[in-house]
């Protein structure tokens, strides 16, 4: 339940912020972000780092609507990126922050669990 | 002895590759490369999960030697940086391969211990974030012009 309200909540943001035909010339982040957070989640699930729970569709262990939600955090994310390299590192730290809360979350309504020797800072 | 090793290898390196007018373009990347380097490894070492064992001279855990080289690591790092962003990404992964190598050997001569569950593949993930951030400190502080178009980047490779 809580991954649908996840990418629920990631693509209403989307689709209310960022105009359809920017949406359009940003798409293919959207792919991108979904395969490349598979390829992070699954390594990690498989390695033991954490596991989720409660998953609807899970795909080697990643569920589906996670990974839709974040293929919307890729777009948001590219959306408001700019040339300056400074901007990027904050911006970059501004999104890892946000997964990082975002875990929180999970862990909290027992959608997740790390294991012992991973933590929020990872 | 392995700090004095890894620094010293790394500044000739840099001495023996790079034209001394293309250090002169690139030192803020060593000092930045100094700093982010203490910071990374102080902040790790303070949360436990890893530790330098052999030293000479060591500050907060750090052994200052290991930021020293760091600099030096930067400054190649950069040199060889070119605006592709796929080139980017093999740069930055080939960089923290070799900063795990050069763990590994720090291990083999028991001057490195993980710690609590870290591993090479942690440790690598988190050389990966760190480098990529170097990567844009570093442009942000030095014109990309130059780190591009520089003609001499390297004295013997063309």
């Amino acid at each position: 339940m809580l991954h649908l309200i996840w990418a629920g909540v990631v693509w209403l943001i989307v689709l209310t912020l960022i105009p359809i035909q920017r949406i359009k010339q940003l798409w293919l982040i959207g792919v991108i972000s979904f395969v490349w957070l598979f390829i992070v989640n699954f390594i990690f699930i498989q390695l033991g780092y954490f596991k989720f729970y409660n998953a609807f569709l899970p795909i080697g262990g990643v569920p589906l609507f996670h990974l839709i939600g974040g293929a919307g955090g890729g777009i948001l994310l590219m959306n408001w990126m700019q040339r300056n390299n400074l901007y990027k590192i904050v911006l970059i730290f501004f999104f890892s922050g946000l997964l990082s809360l975002s875990a929180l979350v999970h862990i909290y309504y027992g959608a997740m669990v790390h294991s012992a020797s991973f933590t929020h800072l990872e | 002895m392995v700090t004095i090793v890894w620094a010293s290898v790394l500044w000739i390196l840099v001495f023996i590759l790079l034209p001394l007018e293309r250090i002169k373009i690139l030192w803020p990347v060593a000092v930045v490369s100094f700093i982010w380097m203490f910071a990374l490894n102080y902040t790790f070492i303070q949360l436990g999960y890893y530790q330098f064992t052999k030293y000479i001279l060591v500050v907060g855990g750090v052994p200052v030697l290991v930021p020293i080289g760091g600099a030096a690591g930067g400054i190649l790092l950069i040199n060889w940086i070119q605006r592709s962003a796929w080139f980017k990404i093999v740069l930055v992964l080939v960089f923290s391969g070799i900063l795990n190598l050069a763990t590994t050997v720090f291990m083999w001569f028991d001057a490195f211990k993980m710690l609590h569950g870290f591993n090479h593949f942690l440790h690598f993930v988190v050389n990966v974030a760190g480098i990529s951030i170097l990567v844009w400190l570093s442009l942000a502080l030095v014109d990309n012009e130059k780190i591009y178009n520089d003609k001499d980047k390297t004295r013997f490779i063309r």
